[in-house]
């Protein structure tokens, strides 16, 4: 129930205040200095308070104190100070009001650095706790988009990631709370895959072609692990992990297990039958943007916007090496993306420097402070910052993608063994955050801030077709 | 309607065309105003003004901030704003209680307030407020970002952003924070398919937690405005007219009373000539929260009588001016006080205006030791002072010819030689001794020569070669990266400080982060070289070779003036030369001002603008027509500072009495009485040996030569008086260098240490040879009096005095405590 609850609160939350004909937010608080409404509701007159005052400091990503404030139920919690939040139907034995209440003539504790509440707010939640602390949030009845009401769009959102089926016959897209299967040719809309998540960031089909591995989430709210049956479009797995948007999703060779990187700097993994977390690794510094396992799944290596490249061993999940150096200053900017050679353990990797450059996984002699002793080989920097590079079926090429402080994008193929371009390609305008390689090796498709999505010959860089991967309507949709 | 509105992922044009007030957000934000507010009893309005006069409203955003001004009989101007009622409708506007007036229908009407019995009708149009609007990224939603406080130093304008989220401080760089915004992990802050569910708008209106606050909701301008952006497709608009100046209104305002106010109106001028009321999004700050405090709003309150200055800054322009709270000033009458020169009429202009009345005429004596202090560095001597205050002429006739003696005379020349030596850096360290030395006798002869302003500056700019040949050239051995050198210049010769710009543009004037490096590049191609000797160094050009490259873009900067002015630059000659031609001209506005500013806060003890070398729009002077007028006066004089200086220390002004009287007690900042000065670290050492007759024993000076006259401040000694009294360590050229504050460890080192202790013990001081030579006590107190204080007892402290020597072991311990007592009383540790 909890994710449904999450659900409901982004989708609800997204309406209040939209309330043209009064000119005030819809929550009605008190007037100044009267009384308490008879009936006090959570969700009209409580969650305002704790939405404008205390919420910045008391969340899931942020939850001061152990306290996190943003949900009824999250307050009947125990807090660092082993007490709950709140105890029902005593205002004087609950820190929330107790916290907020100016103890003679002194300010109140809470909220620390500003104002002190107003003393009908005051009233309003110590009246809300007097009244047994009722949770009347509303649940999943207020969501409105699910597979059969799928989005409705008039702009195409940007694209954040691509992927073709293994059999290249398809080519899945991210749209916003869904996933767009498309025909790989670009010719049919073949299926709409709509999910909790607002933001897919990273797509992936399993080896054997049979699921789709997404990544994504709402930001600042939740990440979300999908995993889709292809053939019946029905989700397999919904798993809800860390309070922002996940990334970078990957599959193990033998197609058991899935990684991904996460916003609270962590590299995670999961069984995909059961769905359990079977890796967890906290050794970046800020949030993981993408992974890949080794050849042999022994080994995952993740990218973040620390600068880093980790080397994790699956079965401890122990962090082993830093794969480039780690000199300071040898690092430039966050890394946004890696993907491996299909056959060596040799990993691509792109980031805020725009250089491609690829690194052996194991390095053969100790470290040397300074030295970048993994690096195989730089390639031509593109313009501007890479999101994403992907390699050819038999490792030969590789495509990657980028953007030019987001103004404009360019994405190359370039030959993997001697560093050379093998092309440009064509159309390319707006920024570039998803390219893929077709398994066949004929097509390269890219796609971002634009939210068209392009194919291109691979060979020659020749633009095929140019489609919006979302059907757009240009219906003016009146509010419900 | 209620929540009837249900969530849709469509981008509806629904709220284009929803013609919603937004006004709402105005009230719910503004701090309540005062329900106190009220005139002065007696206080009557003949008439109001309205700024401004009429109210034209182009697009469902545009709004003005309405000012309405009562007059009263004998022409006094105050605030109404807030007081005047509105009386009768006006259908197509919402007036707020601060009374910004936003549209709510198209059409014609008036705005109708009335106060006081007097009315004043404001004509209103109102156009296009159904028209769908393009929300512009560097019109609109930059300056919301701004006032939110988004790109503030403490949030996402940090170094290193906040939360993953990095924007420009105070939005400099709109390329930057649109990159930001729409392209950070693949555009993950907007939604142009549902504008609503973005993040940049869910987490400033806390729908999702937001540890910056909650900082806008849904329905209020700011967050309409970068709804529409996000659903006209985010477009970055780079060639969108800039902002290129602001205007505060209204100019100098007075306000009354402490508790009144006075709303501020904020005008910016753009690119295209377009003018655009931005008082909502400007920031306003004051100088001075104890004076003045200024809210969201633009709104000032008064807190107590003074002056206070209040920045605007919007877009990276920036206007000040200056509030003053009159205060209660019944009984108030003003004298018109004789007047000596300009200054003085300047001056008192300003006292007038303010209400406040100048102190008398400083007596003889009391001028006779400041003028010595000032100029010199050493008091009078005894034998001085009872000549002058025996001279029977007019004072005005013996003064002015004794400021005219002291200025060039040799203790002059070594006192504004030590403070050139300061600002110049004259330290052995960098330097190495023979090279301090030798500059500092560059320095000497040309304040003995009284080498012209612009001529001195632009020799140190531009000399070339051995520094132990050419000693100016030292400048640049000191200053030795192009970036160094450049910060140096312009603080010292234009009071600009451009350091802020090293990393990014300045957050309170206009010079950019680009400018810097500009500016630099003339720097770029000054090389050096080991000379003859392994201490000395050559400072040469290499013309063509040598470029800055900015930090950011990792360019080269080619070099540029931050601001052009009609003085001639020499086309070709090397980029110093042409530096030094551009600081020097006669017609750059800040070198000129930036040293009459300088000597004056020397001379009065505060500047007219300070710091002294802070000129900048944000940072106005206490009199700007003072300040101009010493400016054209000096460079008219062909940059004479003795002339300068002979112009400052005649005026009435400087002459004033440090004795307040009941209505300029309480003033700081007019020069309407003195104000007293602590004795510098040198003038106060070489004061005591004066006052107490014995000859200073310094380390590397031969016997007798004084503390002014050190090469530089790498000597120490005893207790460390010079260091402790602030002595500048010459590390740089900053004027905050010198410490004139008062520290416990002063009063401790006056009171035991051995500097004044061994002053006083000295067998052949002059308190062992008064004690020998009168035997009358009432007799040795006056000389004592002289000596130390410059001045003659009064009959009290005669017979005070005569008592504390009697009261000694003997008569030479008595006199040795009073003359401790004299040298430890404030009355000689400060200039005043």
């Amino acid at each position: 129930m909890k994710v449904l609850w999450h659900w409901s609160l982004v989708v609800v939350l997204g309406v209040v205040g939209f309330d043209w004909s009064s000119g005030c937010p819809a929550a009605e608080v008190p007037a100044e200095g009267g009384a308490a409404p008879a009936k006090i509701s959570f969700w009209t007159n409580v969650r305002p308070i704790l939405q404008e005052h205390c919420q910045g400091c008391h969340q899931p990503a942020k939850p001061l104190g152990g306290l996190v404030l943003t949900s009824a139920n999250d307050l009947l919690k125990r807090g660092e100070s082993g007490e709950p939040g709140v105890v029902a139907g005593k205002p004087d034995e609950s820190p929330l009001v107790q916290q907020v209440t100016a103890p003679d003539g002194q300010p109140p504790a809470m909220p620390k650095g500003s104002a002190p509440l107003a003393a009908a707010d005051v009233a309003t939640l110590r009246g809300w706790v007097e009244q047994g602390a009722v949770d009347d949030s509303p649940t999943r009845e207020a969501v409105d988009v699910d597979q059969t009401h799928p989005p409705v769009y008039q702009l195409p959102p940007v694209i954040a990631a691509l992927d073709y089926s293994p059999d290249s016959q398809l080519l899945a897209v991210t749209g916003y709370h869904e996933i767009l299967l498309h025909k790989a040719d670009g010719s049919e809309l073949v299926a709409r895959l709509v999910g909790l998540a607002e933001r897919v960031q990273s797509l992936a089909f399993s080896p054997d072609g049979k699921l789709l591995a997404a990544a994504g989430g709402s930001p600042g709210r939740f990440g979300e692990l999908q995993i889709w049956d292809v053939a019946s479009r029905e989700l397999k797995l919904s798993k809800l992990v860390t309070y922002d948007t996940m990334y970078g999703v990957s599959w193990s060779p033998d197609g058991t297990r899935v990684a991904v990187g996460c916003g609270d700097n962590t590299l995670r993994a999961f069984d995909v039958a059961s769905g359990k977390q079977i890796l967890f690794q906290g050794a970046h510094g800020d949030w993981v943007l993408d992974t890949v396992f080794s050849t042999d799944a022994s080994h995952l290596v993740s990218v973040s916007r620390d600068r880093s490249v980790k080397l994790t061993e699956v079965a401890t999940e122990r962090f082993v090496d830093n794969i480039t150096s780690i000199t300071p200053g040898a690092l430039k900017g966050g890394l946004l993306t890696v993907d491996r050679h299909p056959t060596k353990d040799e990993v691509v990797i792109g980031g805020a420097d725009g250089t491609p450059k690829i690194y052996q996984l194991y390095r053969t002699k100790p470290r040397q402070i300074g030295d970048d002793f993994n690096l195989i080989r730089q390639f031509e920097p593109l313009p501007g910052r890479i999101f994403s590079a992907e390699f050819n079926a038999d490792g030969s090429r590789f495509v990657v993608g980028a953007s030019d402080r987001g103004t404009s994008g360019e994405a190359r193929v370039y030959q993997t063994d001697d560093g050379q371009l093998v092309c440009r390609l064509e159309g390319e305008r707006g920024p570039v955050y998803a390219v893929a390689f077709r398994p066949d090796g004929q097509q390269v498709a890219s796609a971002g801030f634009e939210g068209l999505v392009r194919l291109n010959d691979a060979a020659t860089g020749k633009l095929i077709k140019e489609f919006v991967a979302v059907p757009l309507t240009t219906a003016v949709a009146a509010g419900k | 309607m209620g929540k009837a509105k249900q969530f849709a992922v469509v981008v509806s044009i629904f709220w284009l065309l929803a013609c919603a007030p937004l006004w709402a957000a105005d009230q719910q934000t503004a701090q309540p105003v005062a329900p106190e507010e009220q005139l002065p009893a007696g206080m009557r309005i003949v008439s109001i003004e309205a700024h401004p006069a009429a109210i034209e409203l182009a697009n469902r955003y545009a709004y003005r901030q309405l000012l309405l001004t009562g007059v009263t009989a004998d022409g006094e101007r105050v605030d109404v704003t807030r007081l005047a009622r509105v009386a009768g409708d006006c259908p197509q506007v919402t007036v707020s209680a601060t009374r910004l007036v936003r549209p709510v229908a198209d059409g014609a009407g008036s705005l109708v307030f009335e106060f006081s019995g007097q009315q004043i009708a404001v004509p209103v149009t109102v156009a296009g407020f159904t028209a769908p609007y393009a929300a512009s990224f560097v019109r609109d939603v930059m300056p919301v970002m701004s006032k939110l406080g988004c790109n503030a130093g403490t949030c996402h304008g940090a170094d290193a952003g906040k939360n993953g989220f990095k924007l420009s401080l105070r939005g400099y760089d709109p390329a930057m924070d649109h990159a930001a915004l729409t392209d950070d992990l693949a555009g993950r802050r907007f939604n142009r398919s549902a504008p609503e569910q973005s993040l940049m708008l869910l987490k400033p209106s806390g729908v999702v937690p937001h540890q910056g606050g909650v900082l806008m909701h849904a329905g209020e301008p700011a967050y309409e405005l970068l709804k529409e952006w996000i659903a006209g497709g985010v477009a970055l608009d780079l060639q969108s007219p800039r902002v290129v100046s602001i205007e505060l209104a209204p100019k100098n305002p007075q306000i009354p009373l402490p508790g009144m106010r006075q709303q501020m109106t904020v005008l910016a001028t753009y690119g295209d000539g377009t003018k655009r009321d931005v008082s909502a999004e400007a920031f306003l700050e004051s100088s001075l929260a104890e004076v003045a405090e200024v809210n969201k709003q633009g709104l000032i309150t008064a807190v107590r009588r003074g002056e206070a200055a209040v920045l605007a800054r919007f877009e990276g322009n920036y206007a000040a001016t200056t509030v003053t709270v009159m205060g209660d000033r019944s009984g108030f009458v003003w004298h018109e006080p004789p007047v000596n020169n300009y200054i003085d009429v300047l001056v008192y202009d300003k006292l007038r205006r303010t209400k406040i009345e100048p102190s008398e005429l400083a007596g003889d004596a009391e001028f006779l030791r400041r003028i010595y202090l000032d100029l010199t560095g050493l008091p009078p001597e005894p034998v001085t002072i009872r000549a002058f205050l025996g001279d029977p002429r007019e004072t005005w006739i013996k003064r002015n010819e004794l400021v005219d003696q002291l200025i060039g005379s040799p203790a002059y020349v070594e006192h504004w030689t030590n403070k050139w030596a300061d600002l110049l850096q004259v330290n052995r360290r960098f330097l190495s001794e023979k090279g301090a030395w030798a500059l500092r006798d560059w320095v000497r002869r040309a304040v003995a020569a009284n080498m012209p302003y612009d001529k001195f500056v632009h020799t140190i700019l531009t000399a070339s070669g051995s520094t132990f040949e050419n000693p100016p050239a030292a400048y640049l051995r000191v200053l030795r990266e192009p970036v160094d050198a450049m910060e140096n210049s312009t603080q010292l010769f234009l009071g600009v400080r451009f350091n802020c710009n090293k990393c990014h543009d300045h957050p309170f004037e206009r010079w950019t982060q680009g400018q810097y490096y500009h500016l630099a590049a003339y720097f770029a191609q000054v090389k050096r070289k080991p000379g003859q000797s392994a201490e000395d160094e050559i400072i040469f050009d290499t013309p063509g070779a040598g470029e800055v490259t900015h930090v950011k873009t990792g360019q080269v900067a080619e070099p540029a003036f931050p601001y052009q002015h009609p003085g001639a630059i020499p086309a070709d000659g090397n980029r110093r030369a042409q530096f030094a031609a551009w600081v020097t001209a006669k017609e750059n506005p800040y070198f000129a001002a930036s040293f009459v500013n300088r000597m004056w806060s020397y001379l009065l003890g505060i500047g007219l603008i300070e710091p002294i070398d802070d000129l900048r729009a944000g940072n106005p002077p206490s009199n700007p027509e003072l300040l101009k007028a010493l400016s054209d006066d000096f460079v008219a004089a062909g940059f004479d500072v003795e002339h300068l200086v002979r112009r400052i220390c005649t005026s009435r002004t400087y002459q004033h009495s440090i004795v307040p009287n009941r209505w300029n007690e309480d003033d700081g900042i007019n020069y309407s009485h003195a104000v007293a000065r602590r004795l510098p670290a040198e003038t106060l050492y070489d004061a005591v040996h004066r006052a107490t007759g014995t000859s200073p024993h310094l380390p590397g000076l031969p016997a007798g030569f004084l503390a002014t006259q050190l090469p530089d401040s790498n000597v120490s000694l005893p207790g460390g008086f010079l260091d402790l009294f602030g002595k500048p360590p010459r590390e740089s050229a900053c004027e905050c260098e010198r410490s004139g504050g008062v520290v416990l460890g002063q009063a401790l080192t006056l009171v035991n240490g051995p500097v004044i202790a061994e002053a006083i013990g000295d067998a052949h001081s002059r308190i062992a040879k008064l004690t020998a030579q009168y035997s009358d006590d009432r007799q040795l107190v006056e000389e004592l009096f002289l000596a130390i204080l410059c001045r003659l007892p009064t009959a009290a402290e005669r017979d005070a005095g005569a008592k504390a020597i009697q009261a000694g072991e003997d008569r030479l311990s008595g006199a040795q405590d009073l003359a401790w007592a004299l040298i430890n009383s404030p009355a000689f540790l400060f200039n005043h």
